[in-house]
């Protein structure tokens, strides 16, 4: 009976049971036939912990669902000053973060030669001895991330070693002009601005806390009267596509636009007066017409005009840059926020401490990495610094580039199994204080990194720590900048400036590396959910590209969609080209955040690192030909 | 083929009394009136017959792309939320991905002043569903609460739907899905995963409807509202730029919003109805 037995009886049955399928009206058959909504399935039993995001610094809070105990799902807490219930695209990926099955399991210690990736398990007992050992008081440095306060943060500067924060640049505010030109860090709020003006900055993707980023611009586009958004940059990003206008310039010069802006409004007159060395500010910015800075920009002369014209009318305005361009730039268009009145109206004092970043060539011979991963964000500089160490040991709770040339690398937690007491800062300068126990019971053999710090200095329970810490912590009011601002580092910042490169025969085009914001801070590519993330205009994903204008891509002779190697002095990467008719000529934009050759199974040997090409994200020149 | 025509589920919106009882008298309408009962019948035609009836919820999403700064919140809560697939390089290049909710970029213009329009695009929850019309089995279908619903079940992994979707927003299942064993623990207990071969799409994250409906009812049967019932997408958005809601409550945000003077929909001259409605970014 296997085999279908086309009867006459069968036939006349199924064409009698189908004919009055067919011939019932639609109404009745829908009836019949529509699908009938089941009740939802029952569920064990639902419960819900707090917890914090911690996958950047900004301290959003979150909601963990827990089923019978396991977490499956993460929302944002509707009542925190930072997130205020949403989340950025991280926050829905903590699961991921969580549950990876790549997760450092417990503590490691290298058995083979350095950056081979061949280790060894070993109980934390013995890691903590041999890590003890070597970490003296004032023999070594500790590189970690950059944040205000937390319990983690206080036990490692109790051990005595020399802090060093290493910021994501393309991330942070200008910090280098805030303390040339205040002495101090700043923060900014540009909500009820009439006009925001970005230079070199996909803030809307790079701007650190991305949630209230992203809060910020929904408020300035719902504000009346409407704030006018304008961005100064080599490429037309999501914040420029979104905005209300874009002034393509070339990688690298967006301070001269301001500095032209700045000339027109103290030839006229109209600026705000008072600063300490604004008249030699004023002769500096001389030799920066609109003509000339349109040819050292690649900027239409006549947007220049314009953009000066709307600083000139459109008060209060700000000027919003990023630590990723040169300290003169930086300097150059925060001195717009002087002469316009946005530094009084949405700047005010930061608690946080700013200082420069770390240089990799000046460090001690023994190494702590807490949770960053240079050798990833700079490679270059930083593998040179790691090889040559005598002894490094890393925190982290993923493998990455850095934690490859540890000697003894120390599992620690993810933000969801981890105790959080921590003060966070606001764009607007005021503080929050978060303090949660731990959201899910903790996987495997690990330890919190605020713990494995306390272990390795004074020891004792982590948990009665950091509440200890948080109850002595408040939230902090603020202040509009004290004293006037200084123009005097800037003046003399522009007579030591050097132009701009020069044409080079060999390296014709000039690189933008851009941050998508789902690999902010290095950081993102091992999680599967943010690979699918990284190239919402050009619909790529799970790879490098490089975006060209056509003209440049006919000069390079390369096809979209085609695989191209991009050569600098420096290094090479081989990416896929896509040609956009919205690209600069001449210049090539890739992305930040793939090319990792460590990190786990989603994000190793995925796509290209566009820092091997140089060693800042202020741009270099390069070449690009068909593979 | 006729047959196949025939078999389409969807009646002409506004079927006459006359025509009805014409198609009555038809001894196949009397069988189906013995099998189905006259009282289901009954209330069909009356459904037919007013089916803007301001009873009842009728699920709604407005996205304001002026606000929205599409930083993809939306879109990885809504994978995480209901079980979608990881992904991976090989299916990336191959445009298989699947991604209930995709941001949809649309570029005009050239250097040095392009245009560009990126638009988080949901299942759009047509009120004439052009995917439910081609469904040869009723695996797809509009629910009383205007949601369009899929039966995994039932889906035989024609891809009618798919094609006849024109907002892209059906995509198949190419393979069964893979999960790492530890990911596994963090699947949504209340998403179902699908099977290899059949379709799927956004449900306005049905599942939460359901479960809000249990919570309304356990707590003495009160109206359910938009504060029990939010999609995971809403719910995550920074910008604020996704409002939900019900659009039969006058009174809710998505309702006056879905009016506002900015509305438009997707592809609008194909006649399909949207329950998601864009409001045009830009001054």
């Amino acid at each position: 009976m296997n085999d279908f037995d086309l009867s006459r009886k069968n036939f006349l049955k199924w064409v009698g049971i189908f004919g009055a399928g067919t011939l019932l009206p639609g109404c009745a058959r829908k009836t019949l036939l529509a699908p009938k909504e089941e009740a939802a399935s029952a569920l064990g039993l639902e419960t819900f912990s707090a917890s914090i995001c911690a996958l950047c610094s900004a301290g959003c809070a979150v909601r963990v669902r827990l089923v019978d105990g396991l977490a499956v799902g993460v929302s944002g807490v509707l009542e925190h000053p930072v997130n205020q219930g949403a989340l950025c695209p991280k926050g829905p990926a903590l699961l991921q973060e969580l549950y990876h099955p790549d997760r450092l399991r417990s503590p490691l210690v290298r058995s083979g030669p350095r950056g081979k990736g061949t280790w060894k398990a070993v109980s934390w007992e013995e890691a903590l001895k041999r890590v003890a050992a070597k970490l003296r008081p004032g023999r070594f440095d500790a590189v970690t991330f950059p944040r205000l306060r937390d319990a983690g943060s206080e036990s490692l500067a109790a051990l005595g070693g020399r802090v060093m924060p290493l910021g994501f640049a393309p991330s942070e505010p200008p910090l280098d002009a805030h303390l040339a030109m205040h002495g101090r860090a700043l923060s900014c709020d540009p909500a009820g601005a009439r006009l925001v003006v970005s230079f070199g900055s996909d803030w809307l993707q790079t701007r650190s806390s991305h949630v209230e980023t992203q809060r910020l611009w929904g408020r300035l586009r719902a504000a009346v009267p409407r704030a006018q958004i304008v961005s100064v940059e080599p490429r037309f990003s999501i914040t420029a596509g979104k905005g209300d206008s874009w002034i393509p310039a070339r990688p690298g010069t967006e301070g001269y636009v301001a500095l032209a802006v700045a000339r027109q409004l103290l030839e006229t007159g109209h600026h705000e007066r008072g600063g300490r060395g604004l008249e030699a500010f004023a002769r500096a910015v001389e030799p920066f017409p609109f003509e000339r800075v349109a040819e050292l920009t690649g900027a239409p002369e006549q947007a220049l005009r314009v953009l000066a014209a709307k600083f000139a009318s459109a008060r209060p305005a700000v000027a919003l840059g990023s630590r990723g361009a040169p300290a003169w730039s930086q300097m150059a268009i925060h001195s717009l926020n002087a002469l316009c009145g946005g530094l009084g109206a949405y700047f005010r004092e930061s608690p946080e401490s700013a200082r420069p970043a770390p240089d990799p060539s000046t460090l001690s011979s023994v190494l702590l990495i807490d949770r960053v991963n240079p050798a990833f964000t700079a490679p270059r500089a930083w593998r040179a610094a790691l090889e040559k160490a005598e002894f490094v040991v890393a925190v982290a709770p993923h493998m990455t580039e850095t934690a490859e040339y540890a000697d003894i690398v120390l599992a620690c937690r993810t933000p969801l199994e981890q105790l959080h007491a921590s003060e966070h800062s606001l764009l607007s300068g005021e503080t929050t204080v978060n303090s949660a126990g731990r959201g899910v019971q903790p996987l495997y053999d690990t330890k919190d990194a605020g713990e494995i710090f306390l272990a390795l200095g004074r020891g004792g329970d982590y948990g009665a720590y950091a509440k200890s810490k948080a109850a002595g912590w408040h939230r902090r009011s603020v202040a509009p900048p004290a004293g006037p601002v200084d123009f005097a580092p800037l003046a003399l910042a522009l007579k030591a400036a050097a132009g701009p490169a020069s044409k080079d025969k060999d390296f014709p085009l000039e690189l933008c590396i851009f941050t998508p914001l789902a690999f902010s801070r290095g950081e993102g590519a091992h999680l599967p959910y943010l690979q699918s993330l990284a190239g919402v205009q050009t619909a790529e994903q799970w790879e490098t590209w490089a975006e060209i204008h056509p003209e440049t891509a006919t000069d390079c002779r390369v096809e979209d969609g085609q695989k191209v190697r991009i050569s600098s002095t420096a290094g090479m990467i081989e990416v896929k080209a896509r040609v956009l008719p919205s690209a600069m000529p001449g210049v090539v934009s890739v992305p930040f955040g793939l090319g990792h050759t460590s990190y786990g199974r989603w994000a190793k040997g995925v796509g290209a690192n566009p820092m091997e090409l140089t060693d800042t994200f202020e741009g270099a020149r390069v070449r690009m030909e068909p593979v | 083929m006729s047959e196949r025509s025939e078999a389409s589920p969807q009646e002409p919106q506004g079927v006459s009394r006359l025509e009805f009882l014409k198609r009555g008298l038809a001894p196949a309408a009397a069988l189906a009136a013995l099998v189905v009962g006259s009282k289901a019948l009954a209330s069909e035609v009356a459904r037919k017959k007013e089916p803007a009836t301001k009873e009842g919820h009728r699920w709604g999403m407005v996205i304001d792309l002026d606000k929205c700064t599409a930083c993809g919140s939306c879109v990885v809560a809504c994978s995480a939320e209901n079980n979608l697939t990881l992904g991976n390089p090989g299916e990336a290049a191959m445009n298989r991905v699947i991604r209930w909710l995709k941001i949809l970029p649309m570029n005009e213009g050239e250097y040095p002043a392009p245009k560009q329009r990126l638009a988080p695009t949901p299942c759009q929850q047509c009120d004439d569903p052009p995917c439910i019309k081609v469904c040869p089995v009723y695996a797809t279908f509009l629910n009383p609460e205007g949601i369009v619903g899929q039966v995994y079940a039932r889906c035989i992994g024609c891809r009618y739907c798919v094609n006849a979707c024109p907002y892209t927003c059906k995509e198949f299942n190419w393979k069964a899905p893979e999960w790492p064993e530890e990911m596994t623990t963090g699947l949504n207990p209340d998403v179902s995963v699908r099977p290899r071969g059949v379709v799927e799409k956004c449900l306005f994250c049905h599942h939460r409807l359901q479960r809000a409906k249990e919570k309304a009812a356990a707590e003495g049967h009160r109206p359910l509202s938009e504060a029990d019932y939010q999609p995971a997408c809403a719910e995550v958005c920074p910008a604020k730029a996704i409002v939900f809601g019900d659009l039969n409550n006058r009174d809710s945000d998505v309702a006056s919003l879905s009016k506002d003077d900015r509305a438009f929909h997707l592809l609008e001259e194909l006649g399909t109805d949207p329950k998601v409605t864009y409001l045009r970014g830009g001054a």
